[in-house]
């Protein structure tokens, strides 16, 4: 059973541990994808989309280089300055930063075209630059035959790298070359665009947004330059762009490949986010699972903190808290060589309008690092998890380690003092921290006021203001806290002087003082009630303590004054039967007269004997004198002692008691007399010609001595034997005083023994057994 | 001989049993019936030894012995119903030099009469412990002659007897197991059983004790040996 419920449990938690692993995991590949970015869209697009040929980073890049060939067209000068290369490339750049860049680009153009005009002596000259500009951009990207263009003006084509393509396209073709599927053509007024053999209306309705459509010439609110007119444009993509590789030393240009670039970003993106969201799907599937069997989960987490439960809180602090968050920072901190922290707490300098953006901004962008580090951060997250496991479940663990047995030990010592001291110590404390607090409030204040001019310098103004303000109401506030403390802890000292009064007399009641008679000067009006009630509880004790002991005492005294009264007639009795035995002629009848007079008088002597020793015993005022003695030996000794007796009875006695001491703490004489008692009672009960045994044995740590007896009458079950003046014979006619077995028990008792009495059949069996001495 | 005891006990019976039982002896006997007049009787009278009993009218026992300590130093035996052992203490704390538990046996009493007045009266001399006698209570032991002497009176020992008493009397107040007796008196290793040490212990009580039903001198330590209690006087 606590197999299986192991079993279960591990493979809880490790579903709990595979939910919440999947979840963060997934949770970081968002952060990569920029999902935290406000980039949510695209990662919606992301998922939805798998066409490469849809995305906006395709749009925009044939959009740019429809551009860029126009100019080339026109012979503008072109400054495709690697917006898409590949090492700048930037995740989450958006079509508007794209825009402005284009428009700039456009400003500058223009700028360049009316400088033409004014100077006309420059004139070859720019144009010359234009073409070599032109000439540079269209060597640098003609090798990558993942886009092919054709570009012709008025005509005549000017750029090409296209090995056989005609025009044939914008006649209504299709069939492109293998391994291409978009082909873009561009009349100079309209741009057509014909993906996997389709054409696509890139147009619409004729009006341009940017969130949607392609930017391209043609629109309403985007007709394009006049010029273009008489540029025609073919660009043709790849369905799988691949990598180019050339010559090195070719004009000492190197192949950009820009476009396979973008497209493997694109992949990469596209399988991020996927998986991510098949690990957050995943996760959140086992979460609900988890969910589903939670209550185990807790059973699991207690038995996780019990795993950990045995370590001191500082080890437990430092492994489970400490270092997860310094390697956490450092996982955070070590890419970027400028520090993620020191841009956050600059930017948190400016309290400005986008903070709020800009944190989130930067969460994700954070977030986003930690998808490389998604293993580190989930060993911390675990660690950090096993730490409040251990912190929710094992109570006072904190107290389980080298400062909570510090303040134990000052705990315990601090036991030894008197209850209104503790009290008192531990709000000296708290007086303390409230003093100490109130002088920081008052320091920050002066120093504030002090330093103020120079403050002021450093911080916009208002904020010294502020901080003063919140320093002196804090002051205030820790002023009246100090004050009321003060107060109460006064207060509370005279209810722990009180206190100390009650317990005090609570202690001097347990110590039995219950005729001591004083009143509890209390202030506190429940103490003053709880003290009146303890008088209260103290009365009925007193009372009832006084009755019972009374009765004892007055049993006592009566079985004393009645054992007396019957000794003194008893010693006359005696003294003249002595004298009439001392006569001498006396018949002999007389003299047989006097023989049993002699022993009745005897046997009454040794009855009230008997009464007063029982009736101490049983009252628990016989006084016992405690030894270490060898109950072994004891048993050989009275024995011995009753060696004439035992000799004289048909019985024989049959012992079994180890040779080696058997050490106990009583009172030998009382032992005596109880096995006195039981041997007596044995010899004299027992069946003729049947045998006594006597044995003694250790059992544990009791050393169990007992005396067996076939006893020679019939027994009766009901009867018990150590009852007062019981026998085992009704008639009462032998010489007993019926109180044997009485006095052994309550002997035994008395001297801290046990005593148990058993009748099988006619087997009479008597038990006494002591604690052993080690 | 004509020794003069003074008995007191308020039951005229008891006194009149103690008087004709200690006549019988050949003693005075003088017979008082509280406190009081036994004080005006010893000032009246020659008293060698006084039997008192403690709860009587008037002036009770005890205070009449503490009464008669003042003035003479004759042996007190005090009797009592009273059989507890803190009665016993605080009955020979008052000054008495024996206690005899009411009911007692008449020839008990005798005995101790006569055991307190030998050694009152005649042997005055038997606290001057030689250099050869060793001196406990009323036994004496000559070293020498290998007699014991119980109230100045040999008492007639077995040889092995004599052994145990000589050992016992050395080591007054030490307990014996009953293996160390043997080994010492036998002088062999102990293979019998308690029982030989015990039958010797109880022959000797029976010559030496007055009472040998409850011994004052040799006694068993239950559970432990046996030993010779040190007595004070």
């Amino acid at each position: 059973m606590a197999i299986k419920w192991k079993k279960r449990n591990v493979s809880i938690v490790v579903l709990y541990v595979a939910a919440i692993s999947f979840l963060l995991t997934g949770l970081f590949g968002f952060a990569r994808g920029g999902a935290f970015s406000g980039n949510f869209r695209s990662c919606a697009a992301l998922l939805r989309n798998s066409d490469f040929q849809k995305t906006g980073d395709f749009q925009n890049f044939i959009s740019s280089r429809l551009s860029c060939f126009l100019r080339m067209a026109c012979g503008d000068y072109v400054s495709d300055n690697g917006y898409y290369s590949s090492d700048s490339y930037v995740m989450g750049t958006d079509t508007s930063e794209y825009m402005e860049a284009v428009a700039e680009e456009g400003a500058l153009a223009a700028e360049s075209d009316e400088a033409e005009w004014q100077d006309s002596a420059q004139k070859n000259q720019m144009a010359k630059e234009k073409k070599a500009s032109a000439d540079a951009f269209h060597n640098r990207i003609q090798p990558d035959k993942n886009i092919l263009y054709r570009i012709s003006y008025q005509g005549t084509e000017c750029y090409s790298n296209m090995d056989e393509i005609s025009w044939q396209y914008e006649e209504g073709r299709k069939d492109l070359p293998e391994g291409y599927n978009f082909l873009l053509y561009f009349d100079g007024t309209k741009a057509v665009i014909q993906k996997d053999g389709k054409e696509t209306d890139i147009y619409g309705d004729g009006i341009y947004r940017e969130e949607e459509d392609w930017y391209l010439p043609g629109y309403k609110n985007y007709p394009g330059k006049e010029k273009w007119g008489k540029a025609k444009i073919v660009i043709l993509a790849a369905e799988e762009p691949v990598l180019y590789t050339g010559d090195d030393t070719d004009d000492g240009y190197w192949l950009e490949n820009d476009f396979y670039y973008l497209y493997q970003n694109y992949v990469e993106e596209r399988n991020q986010i996927r998986s991510s969201t098949a690990y957050f799907c995943l996760g959140l599937i086992l979460l609900a699972c988890y969910l589903y069997f939670r209550r185990e989960k807790r059973e699991a987490g207690k038995y996780l903190a019990k795993l950990t439960a045995g370590m001191w809180f500082e080890w437990k602090a430092l492994l489970f808290f400490v270092l997860p968050v310094i390697f956490f920072l450092c996982l955070i901190h070590r890419d970027g060589a400028y520090g993620v922290w020191e841009e956050y707490a600059s930017e948190l300098g400016y309290a400005g309008v986008g903070m709020t953006e800009y944190v989130s901004e930067m969460t994700g962008y954070v977030l986003s690092d930690l998808w490389y580090q998604r293993t580190g951060v989930l060993l911390v997250f675990w660690l950090l998890y096993l730490f409040f496991c251990d912190l929710r479940n094992n109570r006072g663990s904190c107290k389980n380690g080298i400062f909570g047995r510090l303040a134990a030990t000052l705990e315990q010592k601090s036991f030894s003092l008197p209850l209104s001291k503790r009290m008192m110590k531990r709000s000296y404390g708290i007086l303390f921290l409230t003093l100490a607090q109130l002088c920081f409030f008052l320091g920050l204040l002066v120093f504030i006021l002090a330093m103020r001019y120079r403050i002021e310098w450093i911080y916009p103004y208002g904020v010294v203001e502020w901080i003063s303000g919140i320093a002196s109401v804090s002051l205030v506030i820790t002023a009246a806290l100090l004050i009321t403390e003060y107060i109460w802890q006064k207060k509370n000292h005279r209810t722990a002087l009180d206190l100390e009064q009650l317990s005090q007399r609570i202690s001097v009641i347990r110590d039995g003082n219950y005729d001591d008679e004083k009143a509890i000067a209390a202030e506190d009006a429940d103490i003053r009630r709880m003290a009146s009630e303890l008088e209260d509880i103290r009365k009925g004790l007193e009372t009832a303590v006084e009755e019972r002991t009374g009765s004892e005492r007055m049993k006592v005294e009566l079985v004393a004054n009645v054992s007396h009264d019957l000794k003194t007639p008893l010693t006359s009795i005696i003294s003249y039967i002595e004298l009439l035995k001392q006569e001498e002629d006396l018949p002999e009848h007389v003299r047989d007269y006097i023989c049993i007079l002699d022993e009745k008088s005897e046997r009454l002597r040794n009855m009230v004997q008997d009464v007063f020793a029982v009736s101490k015993a049983a009252s628990g005022q016989l006084p016992v004198e405690e030894k270490e003695l060898d109950l072994g030996k004891l048993l050989y000794q009275t024995l011995a002692d009753m060696e004439e007796t035992i000799q004289k009875a048909p019985v024989t006695i049959k012992t079994e008691i180890p040779k080696e001491p058997v050490l106990i703490k009583s009172d030998g004489g009382r032992i005596y007399r109880v096995f006195q008692n039981l041997i007596g009672n044995a010899v004299k009960y027992s069946l003729e010609g049947s045998r006594v045994y006597i044995s003694l044995e250790k059992e544990g740590n009791l050393a169990v001595a007992s005396v067996k007896n076939t006893s020679s009458r019939e027994l009766n079950r009901q009867t018990d034997f150590t009852e007062r003046f019981v026998r085992g014979d009704v008639s009462r006619t032998d010489g007993g005083s019926g109180l044997g077995l009485s006095i052994a028990k309550s002997f035994t008792e008395a001297c801290g023994g046990t005593f148990q009495l058993e009748t099988i059949a006619d087997l009479f069996v008597v038990t006494v057994s002591f604690q052993v001495l080690e | 001989m004509n020794e003069c005891i003074l008995a007191v006990d308020d039951d005229r019976e008891i006194v009149k049993a103690i008087a004709i039982l200690l006549e019988k002896e050949g003693y005075r006997v003088l017979k008082a019936y509280d406190g009081m007049q036994a004080l005006d009787l010893l000032t009246q009278n020659s008293v060698q030894l006084v039997i008192m009993d403690v709860m009587m009218p008037k002036l009770d026992g005890l205070s009449a012995v503490m009464r008669i300590r003042e003035k003479q130093n004759i042996p007190i035996i005090v009797l009592s119903a009273k059989s507890e052992d803190t009665d016993k203490i605080l009955g020979l704390s008052m000054g008495a030099d024996d206690y005899v538990a009411k009911p007692y046996h008449p020839a008990e009493l005798a005995a101790r009469v006569k055991s307190h007045l030998r050694r009152y009266t005649s042997l005055g001399d038997i606290h001057a412990a030689g250099q050869d006698k060793l001196t406990n209570g009323r036994l004496c032991y000559h070293i020498a002659e290998k007699i014991l002497y119980a109230d100045g009176e040999a008492v007639r020992l077995t040889a092995t007897e004599t052994k145990i008493i000589e050992l016992l009397m050395k080591n007054p107040g030490r307990v014996f197991p009953a293996e160390e007796i043997y080994e010492r008196v036998w002088e062999e290793p102990n293979f019998v059983s308690e029982n030989t040490v015990m039958v010797h212990i109880r022959r000797i009580r029976e010559k030496i004790e007055l009472n040998p039903k409850e011994p004052e001198y040799l006694k068993v330590v239950w559970g432990i040996g046996y030993k010779m209690e040190k007595k004070e006087r």
